[in-house]
């Protein structure tokens, strides 16, 4: 079975759970080449199009969440970290010219220099007084203002473990990121959102909730297992104030990314959420 | 499709080839992984997860770079029409941040060229983005005085150029000190007069990490550089004067010093070096605890704060997307 035919069961059992959705994701279905359907690699060729439809990637578009949580976490690559912040004005620098070089740097500047980054976690507001989110200003689209939070910990200890109990594929990450925790405080919590079959469109794994139960959380799929099953809970947050965010630097080894072995390009895992879905529907 | 030409992420992490590397950077340089680019946050991101999560990383490393080789090769910056806001350079760049494959050197400063007289429209915000990446790119292949002279000697040219750049000064002033090239230019007044917080910020990279004596004769440039500016140029110097101890006494009497043959007003007493403070963020940021942390930085910015004027928004050209400052040298 190929991507596409995956991706049909995905579609098949979002009509089902988010029927008010149905119109929107059939649109925003138009819009994909046969070719071009998720899992690593693809869909990409379509996403500014994608962009440029109301329906796809819209912060207010979900039902609101009942995160019960302390806080929520959230995982970030180091130059998306840095695309995200605005930065002052000794990093500015780093930020402004949106490069790899500025994650390098940024990483050897305030990660290897600094040291005992690992074990602490640092608040956001000591480098950026503002959001952590994109600044139209800054000639971003406000429309991919949306960022998937979990309330699953992630610590450095088992941090591969937990990023697939996040549903996040072994190809998703590079060996080193930014983990970013909320504190969850009321008006947060009422800003949380369940993600629906929109918000996760060009996700290449991605379960859409039954709205018709009303969950009080959107459901990762945990890859952890031969068989797939129900994983962390997962939130959409617009940008997040700074003063409520803490960061720390994780890294991982290549070999400690094999452990958990998911691949989304890879064969062997397509046939896995395959059936996983068929399983569902 | 053969196996051998088939292509996808996967097949390249597995399998990897130099063809298959080719076609995954012409789909990055081209725009087809664009959801991938925004995941990771860059091109160079995404190359490093492909090799991190490759069944071999040295291969897949190595056929990286030899595609990449090839790849800047055959780039001709200039030659796409709007070449200036071409998204394509933007990403080749930001490869060449990343890797700094041998060719990309003499490209990149081949496209700065036109980015540093050119004038972006409100609406284009892509040319000062490029033009930012471009020096930046400049600044990962000459981290110091290096070879090739003649494209070092053109690069510090450049910089130059960028002095009188009220958007580009600070950075373009860091780079030079950082190169020990920073000289008293006629650029540094252009650049006062067009936006007076750029010189309250510009003159501490002048002074940072000087000895008081050196301080002393830095500054006394800068003032011969100055003279006969507008009194509200003067001010602003005087006060930047005295936010380093500096006491620039303007009165007829006042004794004056012989520099370059000039005589200016005498600038000495309690001279406070400008800190070299481009790592000072990251050496503040991570105390033993996070509270330490946290202090410290309060502490440092209180400190920055009253012996620095607080970093000023620069005055935002038309067409900028954002100001680009620096603070010293360092970054």
């Amino acid at each position: 079975m190929g991507k596409l035919e995956i991706y049909q069961l995905r579609i098949e059992l979002a009509k089902r759970r988010q029927p008010e959705h149905a119109d929107a994701h059939t649109k925003l279905m138009g819009l994909v080449p046969v070719d071009d359907f998720p899992y690593r690699g693809s869909l990409s060729g379509c996403y500014p199009k994608l962009l440029k439809q109301p329906e796809f990637c819209h912060p207010s578009r979900g039902r609101r969440a009942q995160p019960d949580a302390e806080f929520l976490y959230l995982i970030a690559e180091v130059d998306k970290f840095l695309r995200e912040i605005n930065a002052p004005p000794e990093l500015q620098l780093l930020k402004y010219g949106d490069i790899t070089a500025t994650g390098d740097k940024f990483w050897e500047l305030v990660h290897v220099r600094g040291l005992k980054a690992k074990e602490e976690w640092v608040p956001l507001s000591t480098i950026t007084q503002g959001v952590y989110g994109r600044d139209p200003a800054a000639g971003e689209d406000p429309k991919q203002q949306i960022y998937w939070w979990s309330d699953l910990p992630l610590a450095q200890e088992n941090l591969v473990r937990d990023m697939r109990r996040r549903g996040l594929a072994k190809d998703w990450f590079s060996g080193r990121c930014v983990v970013l925790r909320c504190r969850l405080t009321a008006d947060l919590v009422a800003a949380t959102q369940v993600p629906s079959v929109l918000d996760g469109f060009a996700s290449d794994i991605f379960l859409p909730t039954d709205s018709e139960l009303t969950p009080p959380t959107g459901q990762a799929i945990d890859l952890t297992a031969d068989s797939l099953k129900l994983g962390a809970g997962e939130f959409i947050l617009g940008p997040v104030a700074a003063s409520h965010i803490e960061f720390r630097f994780l890294e991982v080894t290549k070999a400690e990314n094999d452990a958990f072995a998911a691949h989304s390009g890879e064969p062997a895992f397509q046939e896995r959420l395959e059936k996983y879905y068929r399983s569902l529907l | 499709m053969s196996d051998e030409t088939e292509h996808s992420p996967w097949l390249l992490q597995a399998k990897p080839t130099a063809d298959r590397w080719r076609v995954e950077l012409d789909k990055i340089v081209e725009g087809s992984r664009e959801a991938d680019l925004q995941q990771f946050g860059s091109p160079a991101a995404y190359v490093r997860s492909l090799i991190f999560n490759s069944c071999d990383d040295s291969v897949a490393r190595a056929l990286f770079e030899r595609t990449l080789d090839r790849l800047v090769a055959s780039w001709h910056p200039l030659d796409w029409p709007g070449f200036e806001s071409d998204p394509r350079n933007l990403r080749i760049l930001q490869l060449l941040a990343a890797y700094t494959p041998a060719g990309g050197m003499a490209k990149t400063l081949k496209l700065l060229r036109p980015l540093n007289t050119y004038e972006p429209r409100s609406d284009e915000l892509m040319v000062p983005r490029m033009k930012s990446l471009a020096l930046q790119v400049m600044e990962r292949y000459f981290p110091a005085e290096q070879d090739p002279a003649g494209a070092f000697a053109e690069y510090v040219e450049q910089l130059e150029l960028n002095l009188a750049n009220p958007t580009y000064a600070l950075y373009a002033a860091s780079r030079l000190r950082e190169l020990r090239r920073l000289r008293v230019v006629s650029e540094v007044r252009k650049v006062a007069e067009c936006d007076l917080t750029v010189l309250s910020q510009l003159v501490p990279v002048f002074l940072s990490g000087l000895a008081p004596a050196e301080g002393v004769r830095v500054f006394s440039q800068l003032r011969i550089q100055f003279q006969g500016a507008p009194p509200a140029v003067l001010a602003a110097l005087k006060e930047v004067a005295l936010s380093h101890g500096l006491h620039l006494d303007d009165s007829p009497a006042a004794p004056t010093t012989q520099i370059l043959g000039t005589a200016v007003t005498r600038v000495s007493e309690q001279y406070r070096p400008a800190e070299d403070n481009g790592l000072r963020l990251a050496k503040t940021l991570f105390k033993d605890t996070s509270q330490r942390a946290a202090t410290e930085t309060t502490r440092v910015r209180k400190d920055a704060h009253s012996e620095f004027p607080p970093p000023v928004p620069l005055k935002r050209r038309e067409g900028m997307a954002t100001q680009f400052t620096a603070t010293s040298s360092g970054i």
